[in-house]
């Protein structure tokens, strides 16, 4: 264990300074290609049917969950937009996780998108160490957990330690003298991720079938998608300017 | 003076509402070549096999694929022959309308809103649209890169939700010549093309 820590500290010292996000190194590609086989297979036995049967529940029910989980996330989302200074959001969500918790009933409606709070994109530690100038390092393929980069992977480890939900579900702290007990943060995190699953059933399946080599159309995709999060943009233009 | 002023002001208004024009001709562009797209995955009477066939041609008519295939061989490209280019250009054209003519089969409950467009350069527009399932009214966020070559429209990238279609395939293919070399990208090309 405390080789494995020190061998991805090296690589993240190494790869982070420098790296920006076209460069992003797959540096244990082989050991990387071999957890995505073993996710694959995960997500045929498991996930992949939970999620199917999972797309049966009325649009009302996914709706509900949705808005649930997406409400938990502002415990972490809140904080990060304080971490990067973005003030205006930081209201925006604090407004909205109020407003939800309490007229939404835990979340369960959004009053709040009605009173002018809008839905932003979730932030995270990652995020605002990637906000901070700090590389991706080397790309990661974590078994169940699937695309990360060594920075990412830090970041969601203070997404967890550092997150107000696990620390009063998983966690011993409490709210108003209440522990809600580690069931609680498993279970929300269950519904999130089969959620997510779910609502990609179908771009999943195209992504599989049209693919020639599905582990590299991943990692471009994971990385694309960390790099407009992080830069709050919608992709990059510059590059098709002097394309000849 | 006067006069100065008054031509400068003309050819302002000129050259603002030439781009308007450009701006909108990519959108008419965009919107002209989903709903033919549309038309054709909806129409019944057409068999799969025809339908393909219409959605390949029309990809091949509105998309600069010769331009894709060589953007996606990044630097890479480099490193090839003009005849390699060449060779890789033909395959990837087959591989390229296989490939669009898949995934649009599968979307038909669609509905696609121009939503705007900015202008980038000179011969570049990002056309911004929005497509929404009518099922379930979610919506997705698709922006178009067109340019303008020889005076004719071509779509040059798709990007989906900020993911870029082109960028994907390139690091898609730089994965597989890094393993592979460009020997390798070509028979990987091929085996889709005889699978599909």
């Amino acid at each position: 264990m405390k080789f494995l820590i020190q061998l991805l500290l090296s690589a993240f010292i190494l790869t982070s300074a420098t790296a920006s996000f076209a460069e992003t190194k797959d540096c244990f590609e082989k050991i990387n290609r071999g957890v995505f086989s073993f996710n694959q297979g995960l997500d045929r036995a498991i996930f992949k049917p939970v999620a199917k049967g999972y797309s049966y529940l009325p649009n009302t029910i996914q709706k509900g969950v949705r808005n649930v989980t997406s409400n938990v996330s502002h415990t972490v989302t809140i904080p990060n937009h304080l971490l990067q200074g973005n003030f205006k959001n930081f209201y925006n969500d604090s407004g909205r996780f109020l407003i939800n918790t309490t007229v939404g009933i835990l979340g369960i409606f959004d009053p709040a998108e009605k009173l002018g709070f809008k839905k932003l994109d979730q932030e995270d530690y990652g995020q605002t160490l990637g906000f901070w100038g700090v590389g991706n390092g080397c790309y990661l393929m974590l078994p169940v957990f699937g695309p990360t980069t060594i920075r990412d992977a830090a970041g969601k480890v203070a997404n967890t330690l550092l997150d107000p939900f696990y620390l009063t579900t998983v966690g011993d702290q409490t709210v108003l003298d209440n522990n809600f007990g580690d069931s609680t943060y498993y279970v929300e995190r269950g519904f999130d991720n089969v959620d997510f699953r779910a609502r990609n059933l179908k771009n999943f399946e195209t992504l599989e079938k049209n693919s020639v080599d599905l582990y590299s159309t991943v990692r471009s995709l994971y990385l694309q998608k960390r790099e407009n999060l992080i830069s709050n943009s919608s992709g990059s233009e510059d590059e098709w300017k002097n394309f000849k | 003076m006067i006069k100065k002023i008054v031509l400068s002001l003309a050819l302002i208004v000129f050259f603002s509402s030439t781009s308007f024009a450009f701006e909108k001709n990519a959108e008419n562009f965009i919107l002209e070549t989903t709903q033919n797209a549309k038309k054709i995955i909806l129409d019944k009477a057409i068999s799969d096999k025809d339908k393909r066939k219409q959605l390949e041609k029309l990809a091949l008519n509105t998309v600069d694929v010769a331009g894709l295939a060589k953007y996606t061989l990044g630097q890479e490209r480099k490193n090839l022959s003009d005849k390699q280019i060449s060779q890789f250009v033909s395959t990837f054209k087959v591989f390229f309308s296989k490939n669009l003519s898949n995934k649009l089969k599968d979307y038909s409950d669609q509905e696609v809103k121009i939503t705007g467009s900015k202008k980038i350069s000179d011969n570049y527009v990002l056309v911004n649209s929005k497509i929404v399932s009518l099922k379930d009214k979610q919506e997705i966020a698709v922006d178009w890169r067109v340019f303008l070559v020889d005076g004719n429209l071509i779509i040059r990238d798709l990007v989906v939700e900020g993911l870029s279609l082109a960028r994907t395939q390139r690091e898609e293919f730089a994965s597989i010549i890094a393993n592979k070399k460009f020997e390798g990208l070509i028979q990987s090309l091929n085996e889709y093309i005889t699978n599909n």
